[in-house]
């Protein structure tokens, strides 16, 4: 019965983000069909966590997971109806040669081997007593978050003020196994790796205009030793790459719509971005930096600026949460000093430490291969043969990030905040390194490909 | 010109394959693909953990037991060494004591006199030692696995 209530909730988990996607489609429509159901996901975790929380303000127990139920069905249905209505089609892209048959089999392969990964290990210390921790006390007391809990001074150490998209995904999938379960719940994790390679893979093809490129691009994804090999990784449920696939998720779907000016794509680029602020408290950055691209892409394609309202969503959640923590009381943790000029001059000689500790993790073969050199010589190719908007947008989306989350540390208010950045870095910079990837895809186009599409 | 064009497609091709070539080649060495599958039970990571920690194989199944007996709403105590697999059986305890409040006493820079000294103040309805040798004559006294013992200060409710 566990097993039939995980795939029930992963059903329904499907069913509402798949009608999300339907209905933001317009009319005749062609729909490709591996970039639907990957982004189906995000919404439907998005769309569920949202619910979860809202209506357990108001209800609880199987009333509340009825409700949600009720309304993921209702979604699924109300976008299939839009999809006949509108008579859009599915297509999926069939690979075309032998090299791209043989990269999708390389593919396939590489995300069982990141489900097996994933469930041979153990949740890690943030994947347990972060993440996971709420969701079992949520399901403890009926299916929603218990008011204490944000003010219980004694648990601070589990980041009560930390959004909820994963911990209401995973218990969501509790409610329907009727019991929290750490095993099956790892199976989120790799999940969201799959969604990101089949993002990758689709983003690059279509803005490259080769497949091959797209795909191989999700191969090397794979090889990415931080997935795997650090806290923060797939395997030990952090939030860090499902919050890196969102992110690619935004970015990329305003590159197309940028190539395409295709409404659906803003839409979906902009309910993509809206998630970001739930996922993770780094996500409001993320946001705002999606945000300034997305202003950016709309001034270029000379679009009506009513479209600046898709994005306002993510400002709605920010703001929700912001007054739901204060209404509940929330303890708050003091990892962070105020952010103040003085503070800052104050702790200028931690900028040598800071500067080496990032040159040290960003060339460090163990944790990112040659990665983040080959990123460098990337964006130099695309400064030299393409200098378009999707470079700024690309370059701006992947550097203020990191220079941001680099910049925190002059405020880190740990008695050793050399531990804090040593411990932090690493998955902050998994945040960016699907993007990362979609940048160096951009740059493996042929030289003679870019000029047309430059010209054109 | 086509041939400019063309030297720059090669140039390009071969500079992308060698590029690739040498990240999978200085990755593959340090990506992770192994892992030890199972068992499938809904405790799967505290129980592996806390069988390394105070090698107890249903570690969470016995906390579990050890809270039913606990009364809910009085907060319980957690003292440890502030460091290693201490830290990972106190957050255990905490993890499993919900909705019960926890006070943790954590052991550092040679405070083990003045947080006892705390401990025995603390109104609290159980102390939890994580790796730190309870006081003499502490009692009840229940050892839950090695390195973690239980001290009431209230009757344990029979279930």
């Amino acid at each position: 019965m566990t097993i039939v209530g995980l795939l029930a909730g992963f059903f329904t988990l499907f069913a509402a983000g798949f009608g999300l996607i339907l209905l933001q489609v317009g009319a005749g429509a062609r729909i490709q069909l591996p970039q639907a159901c990957a982004l189906s996901w995000l919404f439907g975790t998005g769309v569920i966590s949202l619910l979860l929380w809202l209506g357990g303000m108001f209800i609880s127990g199987p009333v509340l997971q009825l409700g949600v139920a009720a309304i993921a069905i209702a979604l699924a249905l109300a976008g299939y109806f839009a999809f006949k209505r509108g008579q859009a089609h599915f297509f999926c892209p069939r690979p075309r040669t032998w090299v791209e048959w043989l990269l999708v089999a390389v593919i396939v392969l590489q995300c069982g081997v990141m489900f097996h990964v994933a469930l041979g290990y153990t949740l890690g210390w943030d994947g347990l007593f972060n993440w996971e921790i709420k969701a079992r006390y949520a399901f403890l007391n009926a299916g929603v978050m218990p008011a204490s809990y944000y003010s219980d001074e004694t648990r601070l150490m589990t980041n009560p003020a930390y959004p909820l998209w994963i911990p209401l995904t995973e218990l969501w999938l509790y409610l329907w196994m009727g019991e929290p379960h750490q095993f099956w719940i790892k199976l989120l994790f790799p999940i969201y790796y799959v969604i990101g390679a089949v993002l990758l893979a689709t983003f690059a093809s279509r803005l490259t205009g080769r497949r091959w490129i797209g795909l191989l691009a999700a191969v090397l994804l794979f090889f990415v030793p931080c997935l795997t090999n650090t806290p923060g990784g797939v395997q030990v449920g952090y939030v860090d790459v499902p919050l890196g696939v969102l992110y690619l998720a935004g970015i990329g779907l305003l590159l197309l719509y940028l190539q395409n000016a295709d409404p659906a794509a803003w839409r979906c680029a902009a309910l993509c971005i809206a998630l970001l602020p739930w996922a993770k408290k780094e996500g409001s950055l993320l946001w705002l930096v999606a945000v300034i691209c997305a202003v950016g892409v709309l001034w270029r394609q000379r679009r009506s600026w009513s479209g600046l309202l898709w994005l306002l969503p993510g400002l709605f959640i920010m703001v929700a949460w912001k007054a739901f923590c204060i209404s509940v009381e929330l303890t708050p943790k003091h990892d962070f000093a105020t952010v103040s000029f003085t503070r800052l001059v104050a702790s200028l000689p931690r900028l040598d430490w800071i500067v080496f500790r990032l040159r040290g993790e960003l060339l460090d073969l163990s944790h990112w291969s040659i990665m983040w050199p080959l990123l460098l010589l990337a964006f130099v190719s695309l400064a030299i043969r393409a200098r378009d908007l999707r470079l700024l947008v690309l370059f701006f989306a992947i550097g203020i990030p990191v220079a941001v989350y680099t910049g925190t540390f002059f405020f880190s208010d740990w008695p050793d905040w050399a531990a804090h950045m040593d411990a932090a870095i690493g998955r902050l910079l998994l945040h960016v390194t699907p993007l990362a990837w979609l940048a160096i895809a951009l740059a493996m186009r042929p030289p003679s490909v870019q000029a047309k599409i430059s010209s054109g | 010109m086509e041939r400019r064009a063309l030297l720059s497609l090669i140039a390009h091709s071969a500079t992308c394959a060698i590029a690739a070539a040498a990240f999978v080649f200085v990755a593959a060495r340090h990506v992770v693909l192994s892992g030890e599958f199972g068992p499938v039970v809904p405790f799967h990571t505290t129980n592996r953990l806390l069988a390394s920690t105070i090698h107890s194989r249903a570690g969470s199944e016995r906390l579990l037991e050890v809270f039913q007996s606990l009364p809910e709403k009085e907060p319980i105590a957690v003292m440890y060494h502030d460091e290693g697999v201490d830290t990972f059986t106190a957050f255990a305890v905490l993890y499993f004591a919900w909705p019960r409040k926890v006070q943790a006493f954590p052991i550092k820079h040679g405070n083990l006199a003045s947080q006892m000294q705390a401990l025995a103040a603390a109104p609290v309805s159980a102390a939890f030692f994580c790796g730190v040798e309870p006081p003499p004559g502490t009692e009840p006294l229940f050892r839950i696995g090695k390195g973690l013992s239980l001290s009431t200060r209230t009757t344990p409710q029979p279930r």
